[in-house]
């Protein structure tokens, strides 16, 4: 059976929330028949300042729920791996983020 | 004939393709209604050659579609059709099956064109994005297409696909046409049918257009040489003498 199809969710993430939608081009809302599942997340913080990215879930324009993400003054954190998602996404929803300062967000999902 | 007892989707179209010397029988629809008939040309593969390419689709963003049309040599619809056959060539056919990659890219055939390949019994035909009566990855991946994807070609046949792209991101889908070109005698002979009907002779059923009400046409070396069934060839074939009820048999 073939495997499931990577993408990748790429953005400048600021102090404006922005939409985290796949790379190129695809949909910011989790379709009704899928599960977005976060396998794997990079954020680099090249400022000299302690900065927090968090990602929001959201349902139907209302905050769901959110995760606060801690990085380092002129580091790169790397969080989870290719096999066990550490985030999932559920149908309908979509994922934002928004952070104390500039980051530069990767992070490598699935829709299954 | 590597087949198993029942009917299963998953096998891989390699399990299914035809070696030398093999028999099968193509199944084209007469009537379907209330009666049903069926034609049907008897072959013996006589020579395989195995067929494989890779055809690439355009980009399709999420849910966007591509409405039936042929795989053109230049792209959907454009310059030569891929299964062009050569009206030289009458007893060559194709059988082979289409894996699709991504997994969630839909495909959906028409075979004979115009006439969508469906199993239901639906008095519209199926359009590009219903949810019936279209093959994806996950029923025939492109490393190994599947059954379910089974396709015949020959000349004077026709095919034509229409796509939507159900992933959640753009993608460039791409087709593997995987199966084998066989060359064919035509067995006109009525005494071997008969015993091909009655599970005597192995003979593998193929038919063609799903369960559609086709209108087909086949090359004029085939014309004469095929044979009307209807639900009394049947029952003589199993030893009945159609002296019971005979509602829905048909002729």
């Amino acid at each position: 059976m073939e495997g499931k199809l990577y993408f990748n969710m790429v953005a400048n993430v600021g102090t404006d929330e922005v939409t985290l939608i796949p790379y190129p081009n695809g949909l910011a809302k989790v379709p009704d028949d899928r599960y977005r599942y976060v396998y794997t997340i990079v954020v680099s913080n090249t400022s000299t300042d302690l900065q927090t990215i968090t990602l929001r879930i959201y349902r139907d324009g209302s905050l769901e729920n959110e995760v606060p993400i801690v990085v380092q003054p002129q580091s790169t954190i790397q969080i989870g791996g290719r096999t066990i998602p550490i985030l999932m996404v559920p149908p309908g929803r979509i994922l934002k983020a928004v952070a104390t300062g500039s980051v530069v967000l990767v992070a490598l999902v699935a829709d299954e | 004939m590597s087949e198993s007892t029942y009917y299963d989707w998953m096998a891989p179209i390699r399990s299914i393709i035809l070696k030398e010397n093999m028999n099968f029988a193509l199944v084209f629809p007469k009537e379907v209604r209330k009666k049903m008939v069926f034609e049907l040309y008897l072959f013996r593969v006589a020579r395989v050659y195995p067929i494989d390419r890779t055809y690439v689709l355009p980009e399709l963003a999420p849910d966007e579609r591509i409405d039936f049309s042929y795989l053109g040599e230049s792209g959907i619809g454009i310059g030569t059709d891929v299964f062009a056959m050569s009206e030289e060539r009458p007893f060559r056919l194709l059988h082979f099956g289409i894996g699709v990659h991504p997994s969630n890219v839909r495909v959906y055939k028409q075979q004979p064109t115009g006439f969508v390949v469906t199993g239901w019994s639906r008095r519209i035909p199926s359009t590009v994005g219903d949810p019936i009566d279209y093959i994806d990855g996950n029923l025939s991946p492109f490393r190994e297409p599947t059954r379910a994807s089974e396709t015949i070609m020959w000349y004077k046949g026709s095919v034509a696909f229409g796509f939507v792209n159900k992933e959640s991101i753009t993608v460039r889908p791409k087709l593997r046409i995987l199966g084998a070109g066989y060359d064919v005698w035509l067995i006109p002979d009525q005494s071997v049918f008969d015993k091909v009907l009655k599970g005597i002779i192995p003979c593998r059923f193929i038919s063609v257009g799903g369960l559609s009400e086709i209108q087909y046409t086949v090359p004029d070396d085939w014309i004469g040489m095929g044979f009307t069934v209807a639900g009394q060839d049947v029952v003589r074939a199993m030893g009945g003498t159609m002296g019971g009820r005979v509602v829905g048999i048909g002729r």
